[in-house]
């Protein structure tokens, strides 16, 4: 986002150091910024000129970001294009007490991998319509970078009887993942979830792995502690494997924690795991931390201290001699 | 409750147990007494095995190639793993300690899968006599492999069908499974016509699972005769 700035404009220090104007905050940028309450970005400019100087701001004067707060991270870039350093980031999302009864909608992730490490490996997502209402079902996909920018939207319906294949090879969405690993967010615009549960691939020329989403809390903004931890099941097995750790901070509270490996009766060890604000993910290389665990010598799990947040979450392993990748959820 | 896995032939995967307390609860006082069984076409398991008390914050990775068990048949047989709690009662509503099966293929791959119950789950489901499996594929390079756990008293009759992405359907005759058994095979097998269905939408397309009562389906991908390398559950059809 600052690249665009610096290649637009020039001297991006100097314009840090001042308010923008309306016309410099207009990056080009049309149609819809929130998709959920259809605000378009002329909108939002037009709130940040009128002085709306947060998020919250903007979630009172234009109805943006109440509903998924897919858009925040947007909102964010052009309150700081505007503000420059006086902008101030809120690591917790927050919601206006007028929208605190509407039922927030549960959005569902999925990882996903398209070159991840130099990998040949891609991702497809799949939604299948067979028990829904005999007309298309909508749905919004979000295709979010593990620090939680959303880089693009797709919409897209699925009839009756019919299945949507949501297609995120490297092919397909290019650059959009510099790294090579994200999260894609999908929005189903239905009460009942039906048939409808969205199942994903990874896919290697050696391989297809499946798995299904893992979907966000009843309410993202209401912390309750969990009654058992996520954990990361280690077999035993004669193959050296790659293990990673992928999980989605699904709670608007940043998520500050620790994996524990604890083996079969012979003591334990910790890692610790980037803090995640709501929608970031990370994907922490378990065998990195724990060569034991790469071996297959010894069993035991891995979980995440403390259990105190609801977390996306996925087991990723790879087997670099037949390039097979697997994935589970949580 | 009992939760169960697909107790798969142990000429193709190595069958880890993977008992975790801390998967179970964070309470420091709670002690847990842990059974596993094996079964293959009726309600008496063939074989058993005690693991023993396991207390709050024990770990534990059962290999059953360390056990000196039966072989199951060819399809492979119901693995329960029986997970009691010893220091509460059970709760109103129906619980279950769900523990993990990490199995290792013989020739790489394998599948990661928790075990679960045939009820007490807290989702709330609309019906027990279909299950989706979104994005099946089959073609001359990738195959769907599929199994199916039933887990009660009683023969299960079961019909797959397959629908392309774009709607076209086949459907498959019903079949019976066994009590206490597990049926695998390949999706092409069981719907000769699927390559030809699914190649009209890119080899992919989507199955239901039609039951006489709840089974527990189970599905992956063989890719160019490598190995398999997960096994996911279906998916219920939910409220």
């Amino acid at each position: 986002m600052i690249e665009n700035v610096k290649t637009r404009m020039g001297d991006l220090a100097g314009l840090l150091r001042r308010p923008r104007t309306i016309a410099e905050i207009d990056d080009g940028r049309v149609g819809l910024v929130c998709h959920c309450r259809k605000v378009e970005y002329s909108t939002v400019r037009h709130a940040i000129g009128k002085g709306s100087r947060t998020v919250a701001d903007l979630q009172r004067s234009t109805t943006a970001c109440t509903r998924c707060f897919g858009c925040r991270s947007e909102l964010e870039r052009m309150l700081r294009l505007h503000l420059g350093d006086a902008f101030r980031h809120e690591p917790t999302v927050t919601l206006p007490p007028e929208y605190a009864r509407i039922a927030p909608t549960r959005p569902m992730y999925m990882p996903v991998l398209a070159g991840f490490r130099g990998a040949e490996v891609d991702t497809k997502v799949i939604v299948f319509n067979w028990e829904g209402p005999e007309k298309p079902v909508a749905f919004r996909a979000d295709l979010l970078r593990l620090d939680g920018v959303r880089v693009h939207v797709w919409n897209q319906e699925v009839s009756y009887g019919c299945s949507g294949v949501l297609d995120l090879s490297r092919e397909a969405i290019g650059l959009l993942l510099p790294d090579g690993v994200g999260v894609i967010k999908l929005i189903l615009e239905i009460d009942e979830v039906g048939s409808l549960r969205p199942y994903f691939h990874f896919v290697t020329p050696t391989c297809v792995s499946s798995t299904h989403e893992k979907k966000g809390p009843a309410d993202p903004n209401r912390r309750t502690d969990r009654k058992y931890h996520w954990i990361f099941p280690i077999g035993l097995g004669e193959r050296q494997e790659e293990a990673y750790f992928f999980c989605t901070n699904t709670q608007m509270e940043p998520m500050v924690s620790e994996l524990v490996w604890q083996s079969d009766g012979k003591g334990s060890a910790s890692a610790p795991v980037p803090t995640l604000e709501f929608d970031h993910s990370a994907c922490v290389p378990l065998h990195e931390h724990f060569p034991a665990i790469a071996t297959g010598a010894e069993g035991g799990s891995v979980r995440l201290a403390p259990a105190t947040h609801a977390v996306a979450g996925f087991i990723i392993r790879h087997e670099p001699e037949g390039q097979l990748w697997r994935v589970q959820h949580l | 409750m009992p939760s169960f896995g697909w107790w798969a032939h142990p000429r193709d995967y190595a069958l880890t147990v993977v008992l975790s307390t801390h998967h179970a609860t964070v309470d420091p006082e709670a002690e847990f007494h842990v059974t596993l069984r094996g079964y293959s076409g009726g309600s008496d398991p063939v074989w058993q095995h005690e693991v023993g008390y396991l207390d709050h914050g024990a770990e534990k990775a059962v290999l059953l190639d360390e056990l000196d068990l039966p072989e199951p048949p060819d399809a492979g047989g119901v693995l329960e793993v029986h997970t009691i709690r010893l220091d509460s009662e059970p709760r109103n509503v129906i619980g279950f300690v769900g523990m993990w099966i990490d199995a290792r293929g013989r020739d790489g791959g394998g599948y990661l899968i928790p075990t679960i119950p045939i009820r007490g789950a807290s989702k709330v489901v609309k019906r027990d006599d279909l299950q989706v499996i979104p994005g099946i594929m089959s073609s001359r390079e990738i195959e769907t492999e599929l199994v199916v756990l039933n887990v009660v008293e009683n023969p299960v009759e079961v019909r797959l069908v397959a629908s392309s992405a774009g709607g076209l359907v086949a459907e498959g005759d019903w079949f019976t499974i066994d009590p206490w058994a597990a049926w695998h095979g390949k999706l092409s097998n069981e719907l000769p016509r699927v390559r030809q269905l699914l190649a009209q939408d890119g080899g992919i397309g989507s199955l239901a699972v039609y039951s006489s009562h709840r089974v527990l389906p189970y599905f992956g991908f063989r890719r160019a005769g490598q190995p398999l390398v997960s096994m996911d559950h279906s998916a219920p059809i939910f409220a």
